[in-house]
């Protein structure tokens, strides 16, 4: 039995919560109407997972994940809204250690209840598997502050297929977004090769996501909307609910938004989008960092750039909030490293200065 | 005048300046969302009104700026090209109703006028050999994040059977240096010498980017100013008797309701404040003062509330009356022979829900001429009568009032709604398999479930039985369907007489209160926990502990002499029941919410379905 | 795999479904090819068409599927007539 505690302050998004769980069997199930009943709960009832609302009276789903990640961390789900406003929120609550986050039902862009039950039902289990961190992302954003961002467009080269850097492969899911502020944030400007990420999540979250990590790294961070030219200095995010690809517009390196391919599970897919690097660039100039997340998409690909002579990084299980696709990667023996995500951008560092 | 042609000029007014208004505000912000969806809202409004007159320029016109609309809702954005062009048309718009209202129809050059303002927005189609007589033209501009949504728009033209021509043409010059291959730019121009009916049909999935016209109409030619019968002059009002009635202006009157719930409101807040007073020590008597004084206001309030409820009643009868036209005038286009009986126009509802009640009424009428009436042919093959027969009824039922449309066709199909729902993704197919009949009827209330039709003149486009949900919803009524196969449809309407406060019972359960509606509850009473054997115990309900240790109960009886177990009965409140939207529309169990003076959003019991 | 190169020519064998558009799109910006060959495509998808209409290759051959045979391609032949003065 996993014990999940339901916090919401309305009673029929509980009964809804609390339906497709109970018809999922394997939970037992308690209820928080608010915030100071959560705390409460969590001391009483002991859940193997919280799922948080953000917006409650008296203690907000944000105040009350801080306390809990301080005074008894757990792992949390939370519950947010497919909105602009409900993404800032949720990637707030990412960093402060939440697990992983279910669209709300009933908003305006919502699911389905029949597409939505299989969700909750799947990142309940895996939030109950994984392992709350005490408030990591607190600490490293409050020592690097806001970092300086000089235009220095000079020193900005186009990616030029012949003579031009390598191109390093980021992939992430459950847990990925503090994990990619640490990777990425770590990475100094002047780094020579340009970044791709796919990160599973909605659409509505993606354009958050690249806005929040440049606001939080000295590379400059976008979300790919349409075909764009790879650019040294540059992090470019795959938009959610479709993959990303990188192909060639003559000389140039580019990365494009792609109709989700049906026979992969998770999108933006990893496995795309490093098969599609892997396809317009010699494997020695890529380098794959595969980082937390449920199941195994990336695993193959990166493990396929390693046989060809690329680098590789799997997250270590430590370090990781679940050990899914980095796990998979390791025990394929596709990584060349498993390492802890503050000792990754230096990795990184020292592979493309001695290339 | 024609007392139709007056109301659409009062409507089109209000519409060419919201339509106004809002170009206004995408002039200075392009991609405002909500100035874009209210200026397609109020173009689409207006064409499908013009649909009703011999307007055909004025339609055409609206149709070409209504396409331009949607194409930037898509993206998101109005092109700054286009802006100039629209506001010209809806300054064009408003010349002409003035000019219609003036001399009761459209100015000798209207046609040109306004193939030339169309002609500024688009680049004029050419058709070649499209434009067969026979054949059914089909107009395709995908989404152009088609291909994202999994649409193969091609593969959707060859399902279209007896395909007469295909151009292939892009929307606009892709720009060659990063070309996106992924941004679906096409535009398929089609023809079919297939019957309308079979194509809409196999463009059913993508109905809102499909424009249908069949060459064998007569092409929109010249306005003929004849057919807008001139008719006699209304019989005005004698002299004498406007001396003893006063015109008030709708919008006084929505204000003086308005102003009725605010001060109910109030009172409210202060009947709080009187229950706080009574546990201050030596409050009781304050407390009881207070009370004497809050019962008069209390009275007086809720004659003013009555006095200003009936001032907004009108009958449903001008509403009703509307409908023949409509169902002629869409009977020539369809070419589908059907009669209209109408009944319970002596019925009264308030206003603002009669007014919000024609376009709901109009598209389900669309919906049953176009789809639920066979063809003639079909229909005589059947053994029905080949005249279809459509009844809207409206009735009194338990407090609301009822408006049935009901029609003689062929029924809801709920395979085919079954395979869309799986194609569009709505429900994977074992769950879809597994769906009861009325559950199925409750798909196509589901919003991008569209129903088939042929755009154009007879139903528009991105309007489909979800929009006729929410507006019903919005009036504070709900939708029902019922369909039995090969019989026809019933949509049922239910409104409520009056949209003014609705007294409700506060109870406590647990830790959180709820509404009950006061009509449904005969009185409250403790009693012993023995006698309570089978009542309904309100803590199962919304999932609370049930207070134990206790041998009496709190309960409602409610009507039917069902009893309702509560913790607590704390007082009572006027409020508007809002109905519950998202997924909560679908909780059983709860009718709406209500907002309390405090601001608190309680629930409000669906009796109803407690007592069963 | 059903984009082929052969010379000039770019053949299109099998189904090209949607994600052949962006490799066609790599192999027609590249000016290396004139003609593409449909005389083995067993169907198009709409990006796949999109991509030779916007950058006009000659379409050669006769394809097995009848409907890209008798439909898409004279569609696409038909399109690019008006611009060959130019070209």
């Amino acid at each position: 039995m996993i014990k999940v505690l339901i916090v919401d302050d309305s009673p029929l998004m509980r009964r809804v919560l609390g339906e497709i769980l109970s018809e999922a069997e394997g939970f037992e199930l308690a209820f928080a109407r608010d915030g100071i009943e959560a705390l409460q709960m969590a001391d009483a009832f002991s859940p193997d997972v919280i799922t948080l609302d953000v917006q409650m009276p008296r203690l907000d789903g944000l105040q009350v994940l801080e306390r809990l990640m301080v005074e008894r961390p757990r792992p949390v789900v939370m519950v947010s809204s497919l909105t602009q406003q409900g993404a800032e929120t949720t990637l707030n609550a990412l960093e402060r250690g939440a697990i992983d986050f279910v669209p709300k039902p009933g908003g305006p862009a919502s699911l389905h209840i029949d597409e939505l039950a299989p969700l909750v039902v799947d990142k309940v289990r895996a939030a109950a598997a994984a392992q709350p961190k005490r408030a990591r992302a607190l600490q490293s954003t409050s020592v690097r502050g806001r970092p300086r961002k000089t235009a220095s467009l000079a020193r900005r080269r186009t990616f030029s297929l012949d003579t031009g850097p390598g191109l390093i492969i980021v992939g992430a899911s459950t847990g990925g977004p503090p994990a990619l502020e640490a990777v990425l944030g770590g990475l100094p400007e002047d780094l020579p090769w340009p970044v791709v990420v796919a990160q599973h999540m909605p659409a509505a979250f993606t354009g958050s996501l690249a806005r929040r990590l440049d606001g939080l790294c000295e590379l400059q961070v976008l979300e790919v909307i349409a075909p764009t030219v790879l650019e040294t200095g540059r992090v470019y995010i795959a938009r959610g609910d479709a993959d990303m690809i990188v192909s060639r517009r003559g000389e140039s390196l580019v990365a494009l938004p792609a109709p989700s391919d049906r026979a992969l599970r998770w999108h933006p897919s990893v496995d795309r989008l490093a098969a599609s690097a892997l396809a317009n660039l010699d494997a020695s100039k890529l380098i794959g960092v595969l980082l937390t997340g449920m199941g195994d998409d990336g695993a193959a690909s990166l493990a396929a750039i390693r046989q060809a002579g690329g680098r590789t990084i799997a997250q270590s299980q430590e370090s990781a909030v679940v050990w899914g696709m980095p796990g998979v990667l390791a025990r394929l023996g596709g990584a060349d490293e498993i390492l802890d995500l503050e000792k990754m951008a230096d990795q990184i560092v020292d592979w493309i200065s001695a290339s | 005048m024609d007392a139709l042609l007056e109301q659409f000029l009062i409507e089109g007014r209000d519409q060419r300046r919201e339509a106004a208004r809002a170009l206004e505000r995408l002039s200075v912000a392009a991609d405002d969302a909500h100035a874009l969806e209210a200026c397609f809202r109020a173009v689409h409004t207006l064409k499908g009104s013009t649909g009703l007159f011999d307007l055909a320029p004025m339609g055409q016109m609206l149709h070409v700026a209504e396409d331009r609309l949607e194409a930037a809702r898509k993206t998101g954005l109005l092109q700054r090209a286009d802006q100039l062009p629209l506001l010209r048309i809806v300054d064009l718009i408003e010349d002409w109703l003035e000019h219609l209202a003036a001399y009761g129809a459209l100015p000798a050059d209207a046609a040109e006028r306004a193939a030339d303002a169309g002609s500024t927005l688009t680049r004029a189609g050419r058709y070649d050999d499209l434009t067969r007589p026979g054949v059914t033209r089909i107009h395709y501009v995908p989404r152009e994040d088609a291909y994202f949504a999994g649409d193969d728009p091609l593969a959707i033209i060859k399902a279209v059977p007896h395909l007469t021509a295909l151009r292939i043409s892009l929307r606009d010059q892709a720009s060659g240096a990063l070309y996106d291959p992924f941004h679906c730019r096409l535009v398929l121009d089609a023809a079919s010498s297939a019957p309308p009916e079979v194509i809409a049909k196999a463009l059913a999935l993508v109905a809102d980017q499909v424009d249908l016209t069949t060459s064998a109409m007569p092409e929109a030619g010249a306005l003929e100013a004849a057919s807008l019968e001139p008719g006699a002059p209304e019989a005005r009002s004698p002299e004498s008797q406007a001396a003893r009635t006063v015109r008030l202006s709708a919008e006084r009157l929505d204000e003086m309701a308005r102003l009725t719930e605010e001060l109910t409101a109030a009172r409210n807040g202060l009947m709080d404040l009187a229950r706080q007073v009574e546990h201050l020590p030596g409050g009781h008597d304050l407390a009881s003062g207070l009370s004497a004084r809050l019962g008069r206001v209390d009275r007086l309030s809720e004659e003013l509330r009555a006095v200003i409820g009936q001032a907004r009643l009108v009958p449903l009868s001008g509403l009703l009356e509307r409908l023949p036209r409509v169902v002629r005038s869409l009977s020539q286009t369809l070419n589908k022979p059907a009669a209209l009986t109408l009944s319970g126009g002596a019925l009264e509802l308030d206003r603002s829900v009669v007014d919000g009640l024609f376009d709901p009424l109009l598209h389900i009428l669309r919906n049953a001429m176009d789809h639920g009436l066979e063809p003639a042919s079909e229909r005589a093959a059947s053994g029905k009568p080949q005249m279809g027969a459509l009844h809207v009824v409206a009735r009194r039922q338990a407090g609301e009032v009822a408006i049935d449309i009901k029609d003689d066709g062929a029924g809801v199909n709920l395979g085919a709604i079954r395979a869309r729902a799986v194609a569009r993704g709505v429900l994977d197919a074992r769950s879809a398999d597994q769906l009861d009949p009325d559950a199925l009827l409750e798909l196509i209330f589901h919003p991008g479930f569209t129903t088939a039709r042929t755009a154009g003149a007879i139903s528009g486009r991105g309007v489909g039985m979800d929009a006729v949900r929410a507006a019903i919803a919005q009036l504070g009524g709900r939708v029902q369907v019922r369909s039995t196969t090969g019989q026809g449809t019933t949509i049922t309407l239910i409104m409520p007489a009056s949209i003014m406060l609705t007294p409700l019972a506060l109870v406590v359960c647990g830790q959180a209160r709820y509404a009950v509606p006061l009509a449904a509850v005969e009185r409250s009473a403790r009693i012993d926990s023995g006698q309570a054997a089978d009542a309904v115990h309100l803590a199962d309900l919304v999932g609370a502990q049930r207070r134990s240790g206790s041998t009496t109960l709190t309960v409602l009886q409610l009507q039917r002499g069902a009893l309702l177990v509560v913790d607590g009965v704390i007082g009572r409140l006027d409020a508007a029941v809002k109905p519950l939207t998202g997924l909560m529309a679908g909780a059983p169990g709860f009718v709406g919410s209500v907002t309390t003076a405090d601001g608190l959003a309680l629930l409000v019991l669906d009796v109803e379905s407690l007592a069963r | 795999m059903s984009i082929i190169e052969d010379g000039a020519n770019i053949r299109l064998e099998g189904l090209c479904r949607v994600e052949d558009a962006e490799p066609l799109t790599v192999l027609l910006q590249s000016g290396r090819f004139e003609t593409v060959d449909i005389s083995s495509c067993d169907g198009l998808h709409s990006a796949v068409t999109q991509a030779l209409l916007v950058f006009g290759p000659t379409i050669i051959g006769e394809a097995a599927d009848p409907f890209v045979r008798d439909w898409i391609a004279p569609a696409l032949r038909a399109q690019r007539q008006p611009d060959q003065g130019e070209v």
